[in-house]
């Protein structure tokens, strides 16, 4: 590189600093590209549950892929464990897994694999990969255990243990681990893949010091970091500074009936943020809390995504601040479980840190997402004789609420995944497991009503012909106090209906957060909630209302009813008639 | 005489490139038609019939052959004009089509809006029918149902219908009875099913390519038709031929079928023609750069042949048939550099365009583009750009340079100049990673082609980046899609449903043996329909490949298939052939697992001849007699003095050291301080580092080709 160096600082080539940027925001991106495309389990290759970073050999993030945007403020609280685990210990070649939540992690089914790579006989940097695996053991379903009590209960627990020792796989630790999981076969092909994306990350660090040098590519780095820095705390001054409340409630704590509630206050200083949870209800003795790390990290997303903030990396992440005593139901202590960590309890963590930015950004907050419903089912599969898992994302997909001047997507996925996870396919999956999937369409007058409306929900009905081994449902959402709010006069959606119709043709609902049985030929169905509203539904745009209307997603009926318009079913509009309804609505 | 003709018909000019029997080439440029595209075709052959001084119909009845490349099909997409278009699927899936998997641009932001929909849902219809999973009919066809959905598109005045059921690939019974009722109740409608498009699994993917089937079936079949008419009526009789999006090429019949196969064929011809230019110097593995005034599509040539993919995206919906592996990345001479709010210079991706352009143009723009970085820095000339058609105004790039990128960086206007042209070589670069290195390749084992308005200008620093240590900068760099298109083979890709697994090998051996004697089958049945000797056809096969239990698949060349019938024995190479190649893609293996074969995929070619190009003079190993100008230029810290040659006076032989600019017409090439430029027989240069000798690289770089390396499909000319 060529380029001359800044003046009065002769170090730092302000070019090189956005080259050196984009390349391991590359490398992060080819690691990535490996876990999609190479994965066994649909969790990786179609809901993208993982992230990959390149972080310095202290543990700062220095560049991220963004896949699993709830991962996107996570990656930083792993390393130190590690570090602290194997201070001096640690050579050329060696991977390290880890899922302990009390490790930095968030829940057990996440495992972190991570590579320090080294220059000059030090570490330089740490290439990892953070990703959901499709069963991590214990006696629920998937590592779903709702009537688990503590994190021995949900399965292996690893902490910081070299998988490969330089560059030998440990098989001894690899066979003891995967013994106690019920689905080695994936499993095993989704950490070797994982291992396959530190390396590919390894390679492209490598090249990188060897073209610029280690202690030039430091000081760059340096240089965009505190550059990130500059830039988000430029983006915080847009809110205006103050004390922002928000809070909202999960169905239930599980053990009771209890409504489990996150509260948050949101401190907005002078480019700086804190966030305040020590007001939260105390953690559950069931599966619905959080790791202090995750709801770190959801926290940080929901201001990343409010401020369409995209990079995450050590700079981005230091104007935050937090109170989060332990002892919460988002910061729950050892041993409690922390399974939903990454499921309900994120979704409130965003609701409640939504809800209070509302009233402070209002042009920019969105209506929340909707609430994850999710039943995992393990059966026999009859071609391959064995245990298999149909973790089946149809059930994800979660559309989210309105924003100024934006619907809701259809297909937003949960609050967690921000609309980066992928729909599967309705062939693959009839081909992977033995199902037949009768309807996958969205609902008509589903969606909470507002000037923006939310996403549609969608009725989902898929016939299993196999018998379950045990089946579980996670989430939250069925009663009208854990559904999204809508905001500014948006209608909030009713909530979803999870039921199981049996071959003799009674049908039933499915209770959330319970083991359920599958007989042959069941058919169970999801009504969705839509997402929630933004604005006054009597502000929105007639011929939204009309498309609307036309493409079948909102009844004649609605159309009067709640939006004040009046139209026929080929989308003719009596405007006349219309202003009046409009009129004589906003008056009652 | 004779001739044979290459016809780019692009969004704003045609492009011709004549060559003659005995090798003496003309090229041509006339505005493009939107409306009727044919006359403007037909304008460009009257002029080139006139420059030689005959009637049309003389000169069209001594043209053998006409290969032409539209993007009327791509256009049309862009600017939303193509036909009114309907989609019927099977009931419970309405809205797989336009859900498009929910896949959203952006996670950090709730405000984007998904993309307007090809087909608007309320002109989609779903019908009572279902296949499973084993291909059983479940549910018979409701022909009813068809006849009802006929009903609402003929009230919609519906002028193309797309159909795609779920398995359909399995069993496309209800898929043709559809159609045959469907072409009965509205005669006259351009129908198109998933079956006949796309045989694969993938609901989505194949209805979203059978949509765009449809959308621009009826619009390419008239263009197609009409062009036909009017050449036939003016005496030509030779083959007339039409360039897809996989680098190949095909005949009028497969055309009006298959219009989805042109969608991406505007950028596949560069590729092809850049690997015959270095077929000249039995270069096989290259990658190759084409650098234009808003993009750079970057795309990987491995022994010969570019890279293919089956998964692009056309206006954000799925296109799954397969098209050349371009990675198209936002830098390009108009690309807008800027400081953001952390201090960080950025290039790109939003672009000056040509109104109001870089801010040189002096037509209004403010903002400092990579040309004003060029100009800038003395590598472009002012009074000679585009062939001397635009005046450059120094002082106007300066002032945006200083104001948007100098100031604010605290950087001086050379250094600021340089920093641009050092972040969009680097983006570039790693445009170019995601096409090697990302596929398993080192591109440092490769030769750098740039070609463009704007490539050649970045070689040098691109190949540095990548630590590359060869270029070539073709002949008719600025035609080479038209050149491309009479270099290439006629191409037929077919896919096959499989479903095999490698630990059952009786079943697979004769599974695979049965597949590859129907698709060998069909793709002779096609080039004999084109009139394709038997000579000359060519097949590849390529199997889609998985270890069990992984949800995407590794398209894996598997050679010992084009060679005959698979033993059982052969087996186990062919299982490692596919670990390899998993391995140097992603890093590791499941080598102890089953693998699979999801499908089975022929590649049918056509060879065809190489056009005639002629020799260009020898001349002596100095250049001197190019000399136009010298004019200050920086490279690094320094401005140095810098020679300045003329393309059209350089002659075969001559060798340029630099630093030093090379201007043609319309391309403009940057020799580097650590590089030197030596000029080929055919007129294309090459470049390599100081310090080397230029006949070592070659013999380094160069290889034979294998037996199975064909879409050239040729050996060395």
């Amino acid at each position: 590189m060529k380029s001359r160096a800044r003046r009065g600082n002769p170090k730092v080539d302000p070019v090189l600093v956005s080259i050196i940027q984009n390349r391991l925001d590359a490398i992060a991106e080819e690691m990535a590209q490996t876990l999609m495309l190479t994965s066994r389990s649909g969790i990786f290759a179609e809901a993208r549950d993982f992230v990959t970073g390149l972080l310095d050999a202290d543990g700062r993030l220095l560049a991220q892929s963004r896949y699993f945007p709830g991962f996107a403020c996570a990656l930083p609280y792993i390393v130190p464990p590690v570090l602290a685990r194997y201070k001096g210990d640690l050579q050329e070649g060696d991977v390290v897994i880890v899922n302990d939540p009390y490790s930095g992690n968030s829940h057990l089914p996440d495992m972190n694999v991570l590579k320090p790579v080294f220059d000059g006989g030090e570490i330089r940097f740490w290439a990892v990969c953070k990703g959901h695996m499709a069963d991590i053991g214990g006696a629920g379903v998937a590592g779903y255990d709702p009537q688990g009590e503590t994190v021995w209960d949900d399965g292996v627990i690893v902490p910081p243990t070299k998988l490969v020792a330089q560059g030998r796989i440990q098989e001894e630790v690899f066979n003891l681990f995967l013994r106690q999981v019920k689905l080695p076969e994936i499993v095993r092909g989704d950490i070797l893949c994982q291992v396959g994306g530190v390396n590919i990350g390894e390679r492209g660090l490598l090249d990188l010091i060897g073209r610029y040098g280690i202690q030039c590519i430091q000081r760059h780095a340096e240089a965009y970091l505190s550059a990130s820095e500059k830039s988000m705390r430029a983006k915080i001054r847009s809110i205006p500074p103050g004390r922002y409340p928000g809070e909202k409630a999960l169905d239930n704590d599980v053990a009771s009936d209890r409504p489990l509630k996150v509260r948050v206050e949101v401190t907005v200083g002078d480019g700086e943020i804190c966030f305040d949870f020590s007001k939260s209800d105390p953690q559950t003795p069931r599966y619905m809390n959080s790791t202090d790390a995750f709801t770190r990290s959801m926290a940080m997303l929901t201001v990343f995504a409010t401020l369409e903030h995209s990079q995450s990396n050590d700079g981005a992440l230091r104007p935050f601040r937090f109170v989060n005593p332990p002892g919460t139901c988002v910061h729950a202590e050892f041993p409690h479980s922390t399974v939903l960590a990454t499921c309900s309890m994120a979704e409130a963590v965003q609701e409640a840190v939504q809800l209070a930015l509302a009233p402070a950004v209002p042009d920019k907050v969105a209506a929340p997402s909707t609430k994850l419903i999710f039943p995992i089912i393990s059966y026999i599969h009859p071609a391959k004789k064995r245990l298999d898992v149909n973790v089946d994302f149809f059930f994800r997909c979660n559309p989210s609420g309105g924003t100024l001047g934006y619907d809701g997507w259809e297909q937003g996925g949960p609050a967690q995944e921000m609309g980066m996870g992928r729909c599967p396919d309705p062939e693959i999956h009839e081909l992977t497991h033995p199902v037949r999937i009768h309807r996958f369409e969205q609902a008509i007058d589903s969606a909470g009503a507002g000037q923006f409306r939310g996403g549609n929900g969608h009725q989902y009905r898929v016939q299993h012909f196999v018998p379950s081994v045990s089946a579980v449902v996670f989430g939250s959402g069925t009663r009208p106090h854990a559904v999204p709010l809508g905001l500014f006069g948006g209608r909030s959606p009713e909530p979803s209906e999870l039921t199981i119709e049996r071959a003799s043709g009674t049908k039933k609902v499915i209770p959330l957060n319970s083991f359920f049985q599958v007989e042959a030929g069941d058919i169970i169905e999801l009504r969705e909630m839509g997402g929630p509203g933004y604005g006054d539904p009597l502000e929105r745009d007639v011929d939204r209302v009309v498309r609307d209307v036309l493409d079948g997603y909102l009844s004649v009926a609605k159309a009067a009813e709640i939006y004040g318009v009046v139209v026929d079913q080929e989308g003719r509009v009596d405007h006349g008639a219309t202003t009046a309804l409009r009129q004589e609505l906003r008056k009652s | 005489m004779q001739w044979i003709l290459g016809i780019d018909v692009g969004g704003t000019f045609t492009d011709f490139l004549e060559i003659e029997a005995t090798g003496s080439v003309e090229i041509l440029k006339t505005p493009t038609t939107p409306q009727r595209p044919a006359e403007g075709v037909l304008a460009g052959l009257n002029k080139l019939a006139s420059r030689h001084s005959v009637t049309l119909e003389h000169y069209l009845s001594q043209v053998t052959l006409i290969v032409h490349g539209t993007t009327i099909t791509t256009n049309a997409i862009i600017t939303r004009n193509f036909a009114k278009t309907a989609y019927l699927t099977t009931k419970g899936f309405r809205d797989t089509l336009n859900s498009r998997r929910g896949i959203k641009r952006n996670a950090f932001t709730a405000k984007e809006a998904p993309p307007e929909p090809i087909v608007p849902q309320s002109l989609v219809r779903t019908v009572e029918e279902r296949v499973d999973r084993d291909g059983k009919i479940v549910i018979p066809l409701n022909e009813e149902g068809v006849r009802a959905a006929a009903e609402h598109f003929r009230e919609q005045h519906v002028e193309a219908i797309a159909v795609n059921y779920m398995f359909s690939f399995l069993h496309p019974a209800h898929e043709r009875k559809t159609r045959e009722i469907l072409e009965k109740e509205l005669p006259g409608i351009f129908v198109t099913i998933s079956s006949e498009v796309l045989p694969q699994v993938r609901m989505y993917e194949r209805g979203s390519t059978t949509v765009f089937n449809a959308c621009v079936g009826p619009l390419l079949r008239t263009y197609i038709c009409d062009l036909q008419r009017q050449l036939e009526s003016s005496a030509f009789r030779g083959r007339f031929l039409t360039m897809q999006s996989n680098g190949g090429v095909m005949s009028p019949e497969v055309v009006k079928e298959f219009a989805a196969n042109t969608l991406l064929s505007g950028p596949a011809s560069g590729p092809v023609a850049a690997s015959y230019f270095a077929r000249r110097h039995k270069l096989r593995d290259l990658v190759t750069i084409d650098m234009g005034g808003t993009s750079l599509d970057a795309c990987l040539v491995r022994d010969g042949r570019a890279s293919i993919t089956n998964q692009s995206e056309v206006a954000e919906y799925a296109l799954a048939l397969p098209s050349l592996d371009i990675h198209s990345i936002g830098a390009g001479g108009g690309s807008i550099a800027s400081v953001d709010a952390g201090g960080m210079l950025k290039v790109g991706p939003e672009s000056a365009g040509a109104v109001p352009g870089p801010a040189a143009y002096g037509s209004g723009g403010t903002k400092p583009t990579v040309t004003d970085a060029n100009l800038g820095l003395g590598y472009l000339n002012p009074d000679y750009f585009l062939g001397g058609e635009r005046r450059l105004n120094l002082d106007l790039a300066n002032e945006a340079i200083t104001a948007e990128v100098a100031r604010p960086m605290g950087l001086n206007v050379v250094e600021a100049a340089r920093g641009i042209i050092a972040v969009v070589n680097a983006q570039m670069a790693n445009g170019v990673r995601q096409v090697s290195i990302a596929r398993g390749f080192d591109p440092r084992d490769a030769v750098l082609v740039a070609a463009g308005g704007a490539g050649p200008l970045h070689a040098c620093g691109i190949a540095e980046e990548l630590g590359m240590q060869l270029i070539l900068v073709p002949r008719t760099s600025s035609v080479l899609c038209s050149t491309g298109m009479l270099v290439t083979d006629l191409r037929h890709d077919m896919v096959r449903f499989a479903s095999l697994r490698l630990d059952e090998p009786e079943h697979t051996v004769s599974a695979l043996n049965e597949l590859r004697r129907e698709l060998l089958a069909h793709g002779d049945k096609v080039l004999a329909e084109e009139h394709v000797p038997a000579g000359r056809r060519r097949f590849q096969f390529t199997c889609d490949m998985q270890f069990e239990g992984q949800f995407n698949v590794l398209e894996t060349e598997v050679a010992i298939l084009a060679d005959g019938p698979i033993r059982p024995k052969q087996l186990p190479t062919l299982a490692q052939t596919f670990i390899n190649h998993h391995e140097r893609v992603y890093g590791y293996t499941l080598g102890d697992s089953v693998i699979e074969i999801q499908s089975v995929r022929l590649s049918a070619i056509g060879v065809t001849d190489d056009p005639p190009f002629r020799n260009i003079a020898m001349g002596t190993r100095s250049a001197k007699a190019a000399v136009k100008a010298h004019r200050r230029a920086w490279f690094g810290k320094k401005a140095l003095v810098t020679t300045v040659y003329e393309s059209s006076r350089l002659r075969a032989g001559n060798e340029i050291s630099g630093p030093a600019i090379v201007e043609a017409a319309t391309t403009t090439i940057k020799v580097d301080p650590q590089w030197n430029l030596k000029v080929d027989p055919i007129g294309s240069y090459l470049m390599w580092e100081k310090g080397t000798a230029l006949n070592r690289l070659l013999a380094r770089f160069s290889r034979q080709a294998t037996s199975s390396s064909h879409q050239g499909g040729r050996g060395a000319p």
